[in-house]
Parts: C-alpha cells; structure tokens; sequence
C-alpha cells in the first residue's frame, strides 16, 4: 500500500460533524452524555470514545464581523510520533504501510506515556478499562481498500484521502488559492504528519493547536539519553565487581591471626 | 568450636537490631523489585521478563506498589540510619583516599565505625534518590492529578535516579555478600564475628568493648 495523506481542508467545513459521528458508527463508540456549555463543540475534547471532534471557534474578523472557525482535531498519525517512541509495550503503537500510528489497546498497560509524549494530547484514557484510546485512521477500513469513515462520510470535501503526493500537491494549490494567511499545517512537521490541513488562519489563531508541535526535548533526555545510561550504569557495575572479585577477590576476616583461638 | 567464647575471633557479637534488618529487608526487596519490574517497563528487549509477573499490565502495578513499599521503608530508613549514615569524619576522608582498601592497596585503611566511609556514601547516595524516585514515581502514577507539564519532567528525572543507582544497588550487593563474606549474616541473623568486626568496622567493636567492658 501506498503512503497515503489524510487532507482536511478546513476552508470547506461546515461543522455538519458527519466525521464525528462516522467515526462513532464505524468503532462502535457510545455517546456521552454532557452538560450544555453554551457551545456546540460537544463532547468539550476528544475523550475515550471521541476519536475525532469538531472544534468550534468563534473570532474576530478583520472588519470587525465574528467569524466561527472549525477544526476537525484528531490524531496526526505523526512520522515522528511521540507517542509511539514512549510506549512501554512491544507492539502497542505500530505503524502501518499507510502511515497509520494505531493503538492497540488490548496491549494498553495504561501508563499514559504516549499522552504526555503527544505533541497534541491526542491519546485519551478511559479509566474503566485503563486503556488509552484513539484515532487509528480505519486502519481496518485501510486494509479493505477503504478509505477512512470519516473522509467517507464529509459531505463537502473537507476531509480528502488520497496518495501522499498527490494530496501534499493538493494541499499546497488550494493554500495558495484562498491566499491571506491560508496555509498548510502539518507537512513539515514531525517528518511530516498523516492529517495535513490547510487552515484559513494563522496556525496561532486555532486553540489547541501548536503553531511549532515538537516532541519535547524531555522525551529526548528519556528515552535517548538516560535510558542507555541506565543499562551502561547496571552492566558497569556488574562488570565492575566480577573485574573485582576475579583480580582481588573477596576480603576474609582472618579467625588465625591475634586474639585467641578457640576449637 | 565454641563461638561463644568472649573475646575470641570466633565470638558473636549483635551488629544490627531486629528492625534495622526489617527495613533493610524492605528497602532492598522492594528496590530489587522496581529494578526488575523497571527494567522490563523500560526495555522492550527485556519486556519478556514481566511473563514472571503475569504480563506488563501487572507489572506497572508491581513497580507501582514495590515503590510505596520503598517510599515507606526508606523513610524509615533515612530516619534510623541519618546520624550513621550522612555524617563524615577525617577517617572517611582518609578511606577514599585509599579508595576503601579495594583498589590500589590494603594497607592504612583507617579503623571504621558500624557504616564505612563507603557505605555512607552509598546512603547519601540512596537517600536523596529514595526522595527523587519516590516523588517523581507517585507523579507519573498519577499524572492527571498533576499535570502534563510537571508529569514530563518526571520522566527524564526518574530515568536519571536509575541511571545513577543501578550500578551502585550492584555494587553495594556484591560487597555485602561475595565480596566481603560474614557480611551477609549482619543483614539476616543481624551478628558478626569478632574477626570481621575487626577487619571491616574496628572502630565501631572498640566502643561496643568499651560499652561491654563493664
Ligand atoms: S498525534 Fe500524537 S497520538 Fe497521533 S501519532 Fe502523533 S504523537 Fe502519536
Ligand atoms: S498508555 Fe498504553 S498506549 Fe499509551 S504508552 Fe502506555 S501502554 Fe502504550
């Protein structure tokens, strides 16, 4: 299979969420009750059984006019994925052909190293089952010949799914067609992220969106450096005491010598 | 044999109390477990070692619980042991200076009390990591209660406590058992010989004689 490109043009949204509720169809997820807090983004973030949400914004225009921006936020099936770098568990966070990071959380131990590891927050836990949960782009739909429900389901051609250089050709054409401070986000970050969009608005306008995602420097310190510190620290110092107790050997009290000796 | 028999290098003399041993029973069973326990959860080459335990799902909640066992008895620790264990004296300094009688030479090795210079360091050592691992462990336990900034931090601050203990936690249990035997007993049956007095803590046997003489 190809490497493959998830667009999300959000110039086109409407916030209609048919991708919310496709994705919810498609894996089987229940909704959650929540209480009205005077906007339509619901459920407030993605949680354990929203893998993909409709964010709403509302701004100001530059005349003055509120102007609602929409994000389709979900996992960004990273190139570079933090998440997958901190799991714990062999073959938890894998990566298909595709470029699909999928988390199979039958093998979730629940640690929540891939959450903090996420540039976005993406992976989110349900305490039930103690089990993080996410966005595995219909990794199972994929290997159908498929694409995404999501993609599926949008009705105005926001969510586009297609060949990765064809839709990375895509993307940077309709940027440069709505001109203004449209852009594409995502391409060139962490080696190139699967879900690319073109946003209408500087990336700093978007909430919860890092105008520069980078797995933090800590994950690096972590995983990198003092990981295989700690094994050098343990094989040292096994390696020291056989060094020792082969050239010295051990230090006997000697029972002979002074004092006196009873047998 | 009569190993009774006062003042002989045979004699057995009382070198730890009963609770000492049970905390250091404590303290180096549940730092054994979060070593293997860790180490499985760090490596994924070693992950096959959580198959003893049941899976790497038991495993977290093996290293979760050893380490409230190490957060409680290495505060017990530190309390029983402060006084001994974190003062130095001119005859530490002179023992490193020796490098403990382990390296270079045997001879000059000052007289030690019941820790030597060594196993202080080894204390000071443990001690400020038991505070490390113990307060970044219960953060990445419960990492929601305090937040993905604080969380992160712990990570790399975590892998740094056992990057700098786990050569030592070898260390120190090669010397208390092959490398310098009758040391072991101290730890289970809490005696020592006269004779290892002698060699490994003089100092220490001169003031329990003194203490004993009457
Ligand atoms: S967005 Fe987060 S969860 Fe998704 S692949 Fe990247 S690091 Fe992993
Ligand atoms: S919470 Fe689950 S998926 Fe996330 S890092 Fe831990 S074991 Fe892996």
């Amino acid at each position: 299979m190809n490497e493959k490109i998830m667009l999300v043009d959000l110039s086109k949204c409407t916030a209609c969420r048919s991708c919310q509720v496709a994705c919810k169809n498609w894996n089987g997820l229940p909704a959650v009750p929540t209480i009205n807090r005077g906007t339509y983004q619901n459920p407030p973030d993605l949680n354990a059984q929203t893998y993909t949400l409709i964010r709403f914004q509302e701004i100001e225009a530059k005349d003055g006019a509120i102007k609602w921006l929409f994000r389709n936020d979900k996992c960004f099936h990273c190139t570079d994925a933090g998440c997958m770098k901190a799991c714990p568990v062999p073959g938890c966070i894998t990566r298909t052909e595709s470029g699909a990071v999928v988390l199979d959380s039958t093998k979730c131990i629940g640690c929540k190293y891939c959450y903090h590891a996420c540039p976005f927050s993406v992976p989110q836990f349900d305490a039930a089952t103690e089990k993080m949960y996410k966005c595995h782009w219909c990794h199972d739909r994929q290997a159908e010949g498929r694409i995404p429900a999501c993609a599926k389901a949008c009705p105005t051609g926001t969510i586009q799914f297609g060949d990765k250089d064809a839709m990375i050709t895509l993307a940077g054409k309709r940027a440069k067609e709505l001109g203004g401070d449209a852009s594409v986000y995502g391409e060139k970050h962490l080696d190139g992220t699967h879900v690319v969009y073109v946003l209408t608005e500087k990336p700093e306008v978007y909430e919860k969106l890092p105008v520069n995602p980078k797995i933090s420097p800590l994950i690096f310190l972590w995983k990198d450096v003092l990981k295989p510190f700690s094994m050098l620290s343990f094989l040292g110092g096994l390696g020291a005491c056989a060094l020792y107790y082969l050239i010295k050997g051990p230090k006997r009290p000697k029972f002979e010598e002074g004092g006196e000796k009873h047998e | 044999m009569s190993s009774t028999v006062k003042n002989s290098n045979y004699e057995l003399i009382d070198v730890t109390t009963p609770f000492e041993r049970l905390v250091h029973l404590a303290f180096a069973g549940s730092c054994i477990m979060l070593f293997i326990s860790g180490f499985a959860l760090m490596f994924h080459t070693l992950s096959f070692i959580s198959t003893v335990f049941g899976g790497l799902y038991v495993t977290k909640y093996v290293h979760n619980f050893s380490g409230l066992l190490f957060a409680v008895s290495g505060l017990f620790a530190v309390v029983i042991w402060f006084k001994e264990g974190a003062i130095f004296d001119a005859d530490d300094i002179k023992w490193f200076m020796k490098g403990g009688g382990y390296l270079w030479t045997k001879e000059g090795i000052p007289p030690q009390g019941r820790f030597n210079a060594g196993q202080k360091m080894y204390f000071v050592l443990k001690a400020s990591t038991w505070a490390l691992m113990s307060v970044t462990g219960i953060i990445m336990w419960f990492p929601y209660f305090f937040g993905k900034e604080i969380t992160i931090f712990c990570y790399p601050l975590h892998a740094l406590g056992v990057a700098s203990l786990a050569g030592a936690v070898v260390v120190h249990g090669f010397l208390g058992s092959l490398g310098n035997p009758g040391t072991i007993q101290a730890m289970i049956t809490g005696k020592c010989t006269r004779a290892w007095a002698k060699l490994q803590h003089a100092k220490w046997l001169k003031e329990y004689d003194e203490k004993h003489s009457k």
